[in-house]
């Protein structure tokens, strides 16, 4: 009796992993079944992709799509161009939002709440009616068809101040206080203590930034011209034509977008561990 | 010269704001206060504009049948949406955060779909909504569920949308979570259960109180961005069928960029500002009980 | 946290660096050339070749004239077209749809009759009168077309072949053609497609007899005519002759039911023909539009180039488009089977390219002339108007309304609308 006993208790955390994993395996498979979905469309031959009933595979593997994908804008350019100013945007965003994050979060002023709800409101006025009083002021700037224009207004964010605000709060007030105390000021105490605490938000909202920056379509439709600083997603939208949409070609050059921004997501996902420097000191 | 200890303050807070603040009033502000001005006009796209105050206001509340529509679905969706999306990913949060390997694969299938372009997986997601030939009737014909048009059918197309949105979103708002989750001191929860805590009193009097800025933030910025949802409806159902799915900023954009009526839109994104704000402030309100800092 | 930020900074400046590399732009613009700059919506990279070639001819033509071609896609064109006007300043030369025009001319684009009646060598007579008509205002043209063409019937010929039927070519009445559509039910296959789009289905109502469109702007969309067709092609859907519309937010969903091959007939315009045979792998016949309850009609509509009002160079401009919608470059559009020409004098080039299409010229040249041809000039805010009986359109279609009721409750909208 004893002996089945123990053996009920060293297996039961083993089955207990393994139904965990069938079950998260069984849910990410259902998850990627629209992914792979496209993977699959991106494989058919064109005439093939709107039969009925749908088929899993195509007649013959079509890589003729991902061919015509390359070819059908400047492929290299906007690809370089998405990931040169969702980095830009991403570092902009990172490095201002985390200043005042710090500002809304932990330092003391007249006019702090009423700023940061004008700071909130802000992302309350959807992006379609602000685009054309910006896409005004870029032109006055001379900046229209730039990586400037493509960049610092996105850049600069009300949301990555809210994200960071938020997080900066959960740090605790000890830790700085003690650093104060040995003489540290306001931006000393920011760049060596909470900095290096913050590392899983900054993360986030470079994760964030990089991937908004990635998807978005209006603001660059709207404010380039020229192919020179066109970005992904307006490549894609081309495959939508007046009379029908190529959608295998669509699907590959979805496909291939995908990798650098999977890639940046995986790269800095790493930085969402578990925090070091918090262990053993306890909050209130 | 010495310095009062709030000027100080205001020097530093200065300092480490005036970053951000210069952008963000020149590229978010500035915008932002014009399409106030723009909405008290008659303001076509482009072309001869006239000053007309409210009417704007006055013609959404009272002349335009389709705005009270609008409103009714984009309620309907952020309810559903907010409530799914903040469950199913602090769910997930907390599970992938517990166990020990391939925490980090899971995830980023889980976060897969946020980077994935919406007019592909759309389309997609239209041929497994397919009656008759998509996955998912017949997989509900499995348990006898008879063939439905999700898109096609007034009643079921939000859901359809809903659905589709929650998979491609959820991903984001569980990053958040656990970023959150990771930054709670293991010391703490080590404590509670030495104290004899189950997992379930972990997960409400530590984990809980300790990530309520993080759902707080997650709740807020869901809600503001669900009444703004734009790219799904638009790229499932363009409003479809009979209006079932026309939400607030895809009738606005329709109204800004088709209808060629900027001042209209203008001033309907500001009633969308203001229906929101309350939201917010209702929701700092409650914060003050519901979360904790440090 | 070092670590993390270098890794950012590096991947900034190296691809800064591939980026400092990569772009030695230099405008060698000497002082008399003028640059017009041309946004176009193009649907492939073949395409966007095509207009730059014509571009190159305008240079060609006129050494001092360049013409810079910029490409959106279709539905990008029409939020970047009115953010380039809202913003100032906008592209010299730009593409209009006669559908969409009524909007756009008057308020963004540059008045052209003056300039085309002091040509002497442009012959506005070669160009197709009712797709003029279709872009100008009153009496005063704003863009010359490229293309255009009457709705016609594209078949599958395959799907035909296999139920052993005759081709479409012998169809005298709306019964003829209902008949003809039950012939394909029940086999996963259908007759024909219904759109939504009002756009799409004018065709019908003309051939019912009713006027959708009175001489002072306003429209009527719930005549007792018209309500007879939508009940007939709710008729269609109903019988299962017609598949039931499953993805509204795809403005191309009728013409991809066809494209799949499921679907045995379609209306729509000859400018649809390449794109047909790309996309599909069954062979394609052309015949005439079906008659409605009272005649054959088909709507006519097309597209061109106009210039904008704001632009700096209107002389130039209008010669770079008067060049773009030449005889030479028409045909050139014809041979790449880009359009069928609005010029009368270039149409044999595209027949002859969609030569192994049945019926193909017979039933184009019959359906232009002037008893059966019909433009279908739009009135203004017609965007906003065509949206509110589509959305109806689909609640009929579903089977949620009336084909009166829903039709009188876009009536009553539209009339506020049009009443603003």
């Amino acid at each position: 009796m004893n002996e089945i006993k123990t053996n009920r208790q060293t297996y039961r955390p083993i089955i207990k992993k393994a139904a965990n994993h069938i079950v998260l395996t069984v849910l990410a498979f259902i998850f990627l079944i629209p992914f792979l979905g496209m993977v699959l469309t991106s494989l058919k031959p064109e005439t093939e992709v709107l039969l009925l009933p749908i088929r899993i595979f195509g007649s013959r593997l079509a890589m003729e799509n991902y061919q015509r994908a390359w070819t059908f804008f400047p492929f290299g350019q906007f690809l370089f161009n998405s990931v040169f100013i969702a980095l830009c945007t991403s570092l902009v965003a990172v490095i201002t939002s985390s200043m005042s994050g710090y500002a809304f979060s932990r330092l003391h002023f007249r006019g702090r709440d009423l700023l940061f709800t004008m700071y909130l409101g802000t992302l309350m006025i959807p992006q379609q009616v602000t685009v054309i009083p910006l896409f005004i002021i870029m032109r006055r700037f001379g900046w229209y068809d730039t990586y400037a224009a493509m960049v610092l207004p996105v850049g600069f964010t009300a949301f990555g101040t809210f994200l960071m605000r938020q997080f900066l709060l959960t740090i605790p007030y000890e830790i700085e206080d003690a650093a104060r105390i040995d003489g540290c000021g306001a931006v000393e105490s920011f760049i060596r203590i909470i900095l290096p605490m913050a590392k899983s938000s900054i993360a986030t909202l470079l994760i964030f930034t990089f991937i908004n920056s990635w998807k978005s379509f209006l603001w660059p439709l709207i404010i380039t011209g020229s192919d020179r600083v066109k970005t992904l997603p307006l490549g894609i939208y081309m495959f939508n034509g007046q009379y029908g949409t190529d959608w295998s070609g669509l699907m590959s050059a979805a496909s291939i977008a995908i990798i650098p921004s999977f890639l940046v997501f995986i790269l800095f996902q790493k930085y969402l561990v578990k925090g070091i420097t918090m262990t053993g000191l306890g909050g209130r | 010269m010495q310095l009062g200890k709030n000027q100080r303050n205001m020097l530093t807070a200065v300092g480490f704001l005036s970053p951000n603040i210069i952008g963000f009033m020149l590229f978010t502000a500035i915008p932002v206060v014009q399409s106030l001005i723009i909405s008290l006009y008659d303001w076509p796209t482009f072309g001869e504009r006239k000053f007309i105050g409210l009417q704007n206001y006055i013609d959404l509340f009272t002349k335009d049948p389709l705005f009270p529509k609008v409103m009714g679905n984009t309620s309907i969706y952020v309810f559903c949406y907010v409530a799914l999306n903040i469950v199913l990913a602090l769910a997930m949060a907390l599970w992938l955060t517990n166990i020990r390997r391939g925490e980090k694969l899971y995830r980023s299938v889980f976060f897969l779909p946020q980077v994935t372009p919406i007019v592909a997986t759309g389309m997609i997601w239209k041929w497994l909504f397919l009656p008759k030939y998509g996955i998912i009737n017949n997989f509900l014909g499995i348990f006898g569920v008879p063939d439905i048009n999700w898109l096609g059918t007034t009643g079921t197309a939000m859901s359809a949308i809903i659905i589709m949105s929650v998979w491609q979103g959820f991903g984001y708002n569980m990053i958040i979570f656990i970023a959150g989750l990771y930054a709670i001191p293991e010391s703490q929860i080590e404590a509670a259960r030495i104290d004899g805590a189950g997992k379930w009193q972990v997960f409400i009097k530590i984990k809980l109180p300790l990530i309520s800025p993080s759902i707080f933030f997650a709740i807020v910025m869901t809600v503001i961005s669900s009444f703004q949802v734009f790219d799904q409806t638009m790229i499932m159902t363009a409003g479809g069928p009979a209006n079932a799915t026309n939400t607030l900023v895809l009738y606005l954009y329709n109204n800004a960029f088709t209808y060629l009526k900027m001042g209209y839109a203008a001033a309907m994104a500001w009633v969308l500002f203001a229906i929101i704000m309350i939201f917010t402030l209702l929701q700092m309100r409650l914060q003050k009980d519901f979360v904790t800092y440090e | 946290m070092r670590k993390l930020m270098t890794t950012v900074c590096i991947m900034v400046i190296a691809t800064g660096m591939i980026f400092a590399g990569g772009t030695g732009e230099s405008k060698s613009s000497t002082t008399e050339t003028v640059t017009l700059r041309w946004l176009m919506q193009v649907a492939s990279a073949e395409e966007a070749r095509q207009w730059r070639e014509l571009a190159a001819g305008v240079t060609e033509r006129y050494p001092d004239i360049l013409v810079e071609l910029s490409t959106t896609d279709w539905n990008g064109y029409w939020t970047k077209l009115p953010s380039e006007l809202a913003g100032g300043n906008p592209p010299d030369i730009l593409y209009m749809q006669s559908m969409r025009a009524k909007d756009y001319l008057e308020a963004g684009f540059l008045p052209l009759s003056q300039y085309v009646a002091d040509d002497p060598d442009i012959n506005i007579a070669d160009f197709y009168s009712g797709i003029l008509e279709g872009l100008s205002i009153g009496e005063e043209l704003y863009c010359l077309p490229y293309d255009f063409g009457p709705y016609v019937m594209f078949y599958n010929q395959d799907l035909f072949d296999l139920y052993g039927l005759p081709y479409p070519d012998t169809i005298e009445t709306a019964e003829d053609f209902e008949e003809l559509c039950s012939q394909f039910a029940g086999h996963d296959t259908y007759g024909t497609v219904v759109p939504t789009v009002m756009d799409k289905l004018y065709t019908y109502f003309l051939g019912s007899g009713a006027s959708l469109f009175a001489a002072d702007g306003t429209v009527k969309v719930n005549d007792s005519r018209i309500i007879e067709t939508i009940e007939y092609l709710q008729g269609l859907i109903d019988q299962g002759y017609a598949p039931r519309i499953s993805d509204t937010g795809n403005n191309n969903w009728d013409r991809e039911q066809f494209y799949a091959g499921n679907v045995a007939t379609y209306l729509d315009g000859p400018w649809n023909l390449t794109n047909i045979k790309e996309k599909s792998s069954f062979a394609v016949g052309v015949t005439m539009v079906p008659p409605g309850n009272l005649y054959r009609r088909s709507q006519v509509a097309g597209s061109g180039f106009g210039i904008s009002k704001d632009t700096d160079y209107p002389g130039e401009a209008y010669l770079a488009i008067k060049e773009l919608t030449s005889k030479n470059s028409l045909s050139k559009l014809a041979g790449w089977g880009r359009a069928l020409p609005a010029r009368s004098s270039v149409r044999d080039v595209y027949y002859k390219l969609h030569a192994d299409v049945n019926g193909l010229h017979d039933a184009v040249e019959k359906s232009i002339t002037t008893d059966i041809g019909v433009p279908f000039i739009t009135p203004m805010k017609w965007q906003q108007v065509t949206n509110t009986i589509s959305q109806n359109l689909e609640a009929i279609f579903i089977g949620n309304v009336s084909a009166r009721k829903g039709l009188d409750n876009a009536q009553e909208i539209i009339d506020g609308i049009l009443g603003q």
